[in-house]
């Protein structure tokens, strides 16, 4: 059952957007998330969900594969919904029973908040699906390292992001034997008030941290025998190198960055849409 | 009543573009007081196959019944998963208790016995496993090595009276006395709880010694079933799926190959060392 999850899961093809420098890569992130909070008009934010679909159709990844990152927020979703239609009372009422009122900017800020939700998220999962961990935390230990000056330790983390991600899935793995072992040993996990469930999950914890604890130790060993001392003087099998994808990356990225601010800016759609609506209300 | 297993399929990821199909169109019984050797290629799917039998997994399409509890409804699945025991490969997944004691009688206590007879089996399974009971009862289960924290595994499910035991490749990284303490120890429990025993090994030569019945499985299909002289006289076979036959076997055959005439039914060290003195005696009848 713990085989369902997929976190952080590298789909292995080849593509332009698999080929990128994970700096860039982090970059293009980092200003999508921007683009997508600066967005105030629903218009545009068609422009940020084709800007993620071009993206998802250069990388060869399955729409599906990245739209599965949704998933997990089924519940999430319909609530955050709900929440902010029924509680937001700015705009124009659209609707009023007893003293339940939608209005038109609860409305808005509903389906904002859903569709910024979703645009996150699938970019978010885009760039895992095509970044090797590895090569992620590289990247991400790369773009901090100028906080070494501050004596961050920025090697450290990245190393422990490394392993942790390598981790994960043996981890899962793991708890779904462990899990079995204890099934067939009659434990009954499912059954009682939630502090008996609790207390019947401890023949799973204990082994998983137990087993979890001797390999890390192992793995220190390890390490330590083949000469790890921490990031001073290391260098890198593969050095990462700026190509000419990444430049043409970066300009498609900033050509849609301006586009975002400038049509926020100089065309304000939404409203000119709303005043239109207005006008043919009254009208009707 | 026996375990029926009939026509069962089992595909992973099912419905996904990585679904696979690790079992298929599988018809077996295990009957009772059974030994059931299960051997096959790695990947061949022998612990997806033994996972079903207690209902840990259950099949995509087919049926396992464990006498008469049917392992697809799930208010069955407890009825029949209490007469399999399970003993997996690595005993780390096992151990979680304070105690060896208590760590013995956690299967005991889910099947609400009471205090006395709980004590009473976790005593007789120390004993099974030949874990002395002054020495280890009271020890933490992470203090032992590595061979005592396989018998405290399997002592946990002896404890709890089986009435078919399930190993998966118990003795998987032992050395050969281990193996054979291994053995014995299953041979000890079948004598005196007198349980069936489904046990996957890569040991050939075990299988021939302990087995009354063998199950090749061959990419997810059951290719032969039979008894041990039946499956060991397929020497090629066997050889061609990556299975070495048994040491006596395979000597027997290339003695034959080099004009002895051997009968063809040879593949445990006792029968071939019968043979072999039969054939000196200059008994050509053998
Ligand atoms: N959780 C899983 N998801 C997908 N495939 C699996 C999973 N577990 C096992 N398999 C595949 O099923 C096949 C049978 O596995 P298994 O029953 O473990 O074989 P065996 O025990 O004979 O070595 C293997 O090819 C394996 O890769
Ligand atoms: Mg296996």
């Amino acid at each position: 059952m713990f085989k369902d999850i997929t976190l952080g899961q590298y789909f292995p093809v080849d593509s332009p957007v698999h080929r990128l420098d994970p700096r860039t890569k982090l970059v293009l992130l980092i200003m999508y998330i921007i683009a997508v909070f600066i967005v105030k008009d629903i218009c545009v934010f068609g422009l940020v969900l084709a800007f993620m679909l071009f993206m998802t159709i250069m990388s060869r990844v399955p729409l599906s594969y990245v739209t599965k990152a949704i998933k997990p927020m089924k519940w999430l979703l319909p609530i955050m919904f709900l929440l902010n239609l029924f509680m937001i009372k700015t705009g124009t009422p659209l609707f009023t029973w007893k003293f339940i009122s939608i209005t038109s900017g609860g409305v808005r800020q509903a389906l904002f908040i859903v569709l910024r939700l979703i645009a996150l998220v699938t970019g978010a999962s885009l760039l895992t699906l095509t970044t090797t961990p590895v090569s992620l935390t590289e990247g991400l230990e790369r773009l901090l390292s100028p906080l070494k000056a501050i004596k961050f330790p920025v090697h450290e983390l990245a190393m422990m992001m490394t392993i942790a991600l390598r981790f994960i899935p043996t981890l899962l793995e793991e708890a779904d034997k462990i899990m079995k072992a204890q099934l067939a040993r009659g434990a009954d996990l499912e059954s009682g008030s939630i502090f008996r469930r609790a207390k019947a999950m401890l023949p799973i914890l204990i082994p998983l941290f137990v087993n979890s604890f001797r390999r890390a130790e192992e793995l220190a060993l390890a390490m330590e025998s083949r000469c790890y001392h921490g990031g001073e003087g290391r260098t890198r099998l593969k050095v990462l190198k700026f190509q000419l994808n990444d430049l043409w990356a970066l300009l498609i990225m900033s050509a849609f960055f301006a586009a975002v601010v400038l049509i926020q800016h100089f065309l304000p759609i939404d409203s000119m849409l709303t005043a239109a609506l207005k006008r043919i209300l009254k009208l009707g | 009543m026996p375990i029926v297993v009939e026509h069962l399929t089992h595909v992973y990821q099912s419905g996904s573009i990585n679904a696979y199909t690790a079992l298929k169109d599988i018809n077996m019984t295990i009957e009772d007081g059974e030994f059931v050797g299960l051997i096959g290629h790695t990947g061949s799917g022998k612990s997806t196959l033994i996972q079903q039998l207690n209902g840990l997994m259950q099949p995509t399409s087919g049926r396992v019944t464990v006498d008469g509890f049917d392992m697809n409804d799930k208010k069955q699945r407890a009825g029949g998963r209490a007469l399999v025991g399970m003993v997996f490969q690595y005993p780390d997944y096992q151990l979680f208790d304070e105690t060896v004691y208590r760590d013995i009688s956690f299967g005991p206590k889910n099947l609400k016995l009471d205090e006395a007879e709980i004590d009473r089996r976790v005593r007789e399974a120390m004993d099974l496993v030949g874990l002395d009971f002054e020495e280890f009862a009271e020890k933490s289960p992470f203090e032992l090595s590595g061979g005592e924290k396989r018998r405290c595994a399997l002592a946990g499910i002896i404890a709890m009276y089986p009435k078919y035991l399930v190993l998966d490749e118990p003795m998987a990284g032992l050395d050969p006395s281990g193996r054979r303490a291994v053995l014995e120890m299953i041979d000890g429990f079948r004598k005196r709880l007198g349980c069936a025993v489904v046990m996957v090994s890569h040991s050939m030569d075990d299988i021939a010694k302990a087995a009354d019945k063998v199950i090749v499985l061959r990419g997810g299909e059951i290719f032969k079933c039979g008894t041990p002289a039946e499956i060991f006289s397929l020497s090629d076979e066997l050889n061609e799926m990556g299975l070495e036959p048994p040491f006596a076997a395979r000597m027997a055959s290339e003695l034959r190959r080099r004009g002895f005439a051997l009968p063809g039914s040879i593949y445990t060290n006792e029968a071939l060392v019968e043979a072999l003195e039969s054939f000196k005696r200059g008994d050509k009848n053998v």
